[in-house]
This record gives C-alpha cells, sequence and structure tokens, in this order.
C-alpha cells in the first residue's frame, strides 16, 4: 500500500523544501499523479514516489524564479509541458506566456553554446560520462557497462562534472 | 558522507547523482537538506541546472566535436534514441531559451523540382523520399517536397508523418504554416490545418522555429511531447503525449490521455465537413480513449458517447456544449 510512504515523504519534503505545509501540498500532488494508470509495474515505489514529488518541486522552484525576474522586469520565454490531464481538472499547466523577444534569442543561442562549451572542456573523463549519460541518453549502468567501470564511479563522474559545471557558469 | 567542511555545491551534486541509484538514501539526503538552508539552495541550482542541460541536449549536440564519447572508438554508433527525460512521468517546466540548430541553408533553387502529393477525403498515403526516408500522408492533405541538397517538404494542408533516416550531414525541413520543423533523426508528425499548426514527436527530437526569423528561440521537441501553435496569437501549448500515439491517424485512430477537450476537437475537425467549436461550458471537460476515424463523419458522435456533451448547428458552425449538472 503506497501510502504507508506518505510519513516517509512529507518529511523528506519538508527538507527538500523547507516547510512542512509545502511538503504536505508536494505530497497531495504526488497521490495526484499517481491516481493515473502507469504502465508497466514500479520496481521502486518509494524511490519513484520520491522522484516525482522532486520534479514537482523543481518545477515549483523554477516558476518562483521566473516570477521574480519578472517581477524586476526580466522576460523570459518559457514553455511548460501540462501532464495529463486527470478527469476533471482543467490542463494543469501554463502556455507558452511571454512572447519571446530578440534578446530572449540571442541569450538563449549565447547560453547554448556556453553550455557546449562547458561540457566539451575539462575536467575531460568527467565531463565525458556526463555527456553520454545527459546527452547522448544512456542510462548510469550502460555508461558503466561500456567502460568498464563500476556504477558508482559512473555516478562520482557525474558528481564531478556538475559541480565543475555549476561553478564554472556561475549564475 | 562529510558534509561539514565541503562546499554545498560538492555535496549536492554528489547527492545528485546518485539519486537513480538503487541504493539511494533518501532519508540521509533529506537530512542534509535540513541540516541548513544554503543546503536546500545548493542543490536547487544543481537540479535546475542539470535539467536545462537535459532540455537543451540535442541543441548542445549540435555543438559538440565529432562524438567521440562512447568507450569503444569504432563506427560511430547512432545516437541512443531512449532520451532521459523527466523521471517517472511528470509534467515539468522546460529550460528556456533553446537555440536554434543551424543558419537556414538555401532551401530551393530554379533547377530543384517540386512534387506535390494529395489525399481524399478516406485515403492516407505513403511517400519515400529521395533520402530514403518515408512520408505519410493523412486524409484531406496535401504536402510539397522539393529537392535540392536541402530537401524541404511543406504540409500546405492536413497531416504528415515523417520517418526520417538519421544522416548528420544534412537536416529535413518541413515547414507548415509560417513554422519550420528540422529533424534531429526522428520520427514526428505535423499538421497544418485550419490555422493551427501542430508537432508531435515519436522518437528523436526536433527544431522548431518561425519561418522567417522575428527573434524568438527556437523550440526542441523530444520523443513523447507535441506542441500546438496558434500563429495568430504566437502562443504555442506544449505537452506530454504516448510517442505511440503520434501519427495514431496512420492506422486509422485517433488516441488520446486525458487530453483537454479543446485539442481533441481541434484534431477531429480536420475530418469534419463543418467548423467546430467548443463553448466554454465544455473547455474543462478531457477526453480519455481511442477515437475510429473511419469516413470522418461520426468522430464527434464517438466523443458524445462518452462525454457530456450536445451540439448545436448555428449559421453552419456546430457548436459543442457541456450538458447535465456541473
Amino acid at each position: 500500500m503506497l501510502a504507508a510512504h506518505r510519513p516517509q515523504l512529507v518529511r523528506f519534503f519538508t527538507g527538500r523544501t523547507g516547510s512542512v505545509a509545502e511538503a504536505e501540498d508536494v505530497v497531495q500532488e504526488i497521490w495526484l499523479h499517481i491516481a493515473e494508470p502507469v504502465a508497466g509495474p514500479i520496481a521502486n515505489p518509494v524511490a519513484y514516489l520520491h522522484r516525482i514529488g522532486m520534479n514537482i518541486v523543481l518545477d515549483r522552484v523554477r516558476a518562483n524564479g521566473r516570477r521574480t525576474r519578472r517581477d524586476s522586469g526580466y522576460v523570459e520565454a518559457t514553455t511548460t509541458v501540462t501532464a495529463g490531464v486527470t478527469a476533471g481538472m482543467a490542463a494543469g499547466g501554463e502556455a507558452i506566456d511571454d512572447a519571446p523577444s530578440a534578446f530572449d534569442a540571442v541569450a538563449g543561442r549565447q547560453r547554448i553554446a556556453q553550455l557546449a562549451a562547458a561540457l566539451a572542456g575539462p575536467p575531460e573523463g568527467a565531463m565525458r560520462v556526463f555527456r553520454r549519460h545527459k546527452i547522448d541518453g544512456l542510462s548510469h549502468a550502460d555508461i558503466a557497462a561500456e567502460f568498464g567501470i563500476s556504477r558508482s564511479a559512473v555516478e562520482k563522474h557525474i558528481a564531478v562534472a556538475l559541480r565543475h559545471l555549476r561553478k564554472a557558469l556561475n549564475d | 558522507m562529510d558534509a561539514t567542511t565541503q562546499d554545498p555545491i560538492d555535496v549536492a551534486a554528489a547527492w545528485h547523482a546518485r539519486i537513480d541509484a538503487p541504493d539511494m538514501d533518501w532519508a540521509g539526503f533529506g537530512d542534509w537538506l535540513e541540516a541548513d538552508p544554503s543546503h536546500r539552495a545548493a542543490y536547487d541550482s544543481i537540479a535546475l541546472l542539470d535539467a536545462e542541460i537535459g532540455g537543451a541536449a540535442p541543441a548542445i549536440a549540435a555543438l559538440l566535436p565529432a562524438n567521440d564519447d562512447s568507450a569503444a572508438d569504432v563506427a560511430p554508433v547512432a545516437r541512443p534514441t531512449r532520451w532521459r527525460w523527466l523521471a517517472a512521468g511528470t509534467g515539468g517546466a522546460l529550460a528556456a531559451g533553446l537555440a536554434v540548430l543551424l543558419v537556414a541553408p538555401t532551401l530551393t533553387g530554379p533547377d530543384d523540382s517540386v512534387q506535390t502529393y494529395a489525399t481524399g477525403v478516406g485515403e492516407t498515403r505513403a511517400v519515400t523520399l529521395a533520402d530514403g526516408s518515408a512520408m505519410r500522408l493523412d486524409r484531406g492533405s496535401r504536402v510539397s517536397v522539393s529537392g535540392g541538397t536541402t530537401p524541404l517538404i511543406e504540409v500546405a494542408d492536413g497531416a504528415a508523418s515523417f520517418s526520417v533516416r538519421h544522416d548528420p550531414s544534412r537536416t529535413l525541413i518541413v515547414r507548415a504554416g509560417g513554422y519550420d520543423v528540422r529533424d534531429i533523426g526522428t520520427r514526428f508528425a505535423v499538421v497544418s490545418a485550419q490555422g493551427r499548426i501542430s508537432v508531435a514527436v515519436a522518437q528523436g527530437s526536433v527544431s522548431v522555429a518561425p519561418h522567417t526569423a522575428d527573434g524568438s528561440a527556437p523550440t526542441t521537441l523530444v520523443s513523447g511531447q507535441r506542441l500546438d501553435i496558434d500563429p495568430a496569437t504566437g502562443i504555442a501549448e506544449r505537452r506530454a503525449v504516448a510517442p505511440t500515439s503520434v501519427a495514431d491517424w496512420t492506422d486509422g485512430r485517433l488516441d488520446y490521455d486525458g487530453a483537454p477537450l479543446t485539442l481533441v476537437v481541434a484534431d477531429i475537425s480536420r475530418y469534419a465537413r463543418t467548423p467546430l467549436v467548443v463553448d466554454p461550458s465544455a473547455a474543462g471537460l478531457s477526453f480519455s480513449g481511442v477515437l475510429t476515424i473511419g469516413d470522418g463523419s461520426r468522430l464527434l458522435d464517438q466523443l458524445r458517447a462518452v462525454l457530456p456533451l450536445r451540439v448545436r448547428r448555428v449559421d453552419g458552425i456546430v457548436h459543442i456544449e457541456r450538458t447535465g449538472p456541473r
């Protein structure tokens, strides 16, 4: 029974969001999501539920960031994926709400170029693993097999790459 | 892990990289996040960056040097088509500002021939393009194909699906209305009908942008995504769809999973003989199920069989309204 995991999820998302009320909200949304049928059996229900919640939280973080920037005059071209709608609800997402500007187009191209340059740079080994995962779409297990390294080594490489990217891009 | 002296960014990155591990310690992660607000902020920043890169992956891929990332340095392997997109199927916001991949090449020269294909009310048609890619036209559609070094396909009216052979040396461009869809070795479908444009990707990814550069950033769609554009307002909506349902009209079906009624009616409008309008009373309804296209005349009846709808014909336009108590 998935409901048995609810207390654990609320506790985790309280840490994740900093607020018990928001954690309850997120967990409610997780439950709304899993009310829809899922194709195939779920191997690890606890992890699955956490990951759904993590995406929900990230959407909120991103939306809050947009609101803050919009309020301060920064216009950003955004798109939102609306997932399948549960019965009775209107589509739970936003359509593109800001017309992209010329500024955004240039900024977008520059950003992509900046990301590509960082991903092509050092540290070489870590970035190679990271690209294989993030750009080419391979799973950790597939990369481990391909490179003949352990799964945890793959994860370490990815962590190294991510922290270098975060610091190099410095926004 | 000793988190006391480490930069929260480093620790956040380490946690993030382990999220999909079978032995992921969620409780430990929660404790670390809770220990200090800077931990949460650091993790937000790592997760956002990771999601941004994931969202922009096709655009970034085009700018990376020739792919030698695989451990085996043999003949180049086709890029895996399984994109790690959103975990566990949530609707999530995608990164902003995805850039155009390529400068628009010269599309047709004076010597290039243009071939037009058209289908009648009840027929679909399969066409093999010069490069071996497969195109299929839906009922009542008209598509033109221009040769040249960069083939240009224009969906003048109706819908077409594409199964494109991956060839890094050239790009297929499908024009629909005022928009260009650039393939990145994929299977996708394009609709241009009744002033509405829709692009859905079954496999791989495409880039969609207005044909005439107006400063707006192109949008990348990957497998399982559908973009509906209203050119009059410039508003586009992106939603998740089952990859198997893309261009399901090929099999005479329209397949939906919790789609807004307005979307379903927009789709079936292509087969209807009179304009269809969804009344605000019905706009909140959603539909899950499969519609059989047939000759196109019974689609609305199929919807009425499962949804609380009534239709009213006024001045040659069919209004779809909600019946019964709300």
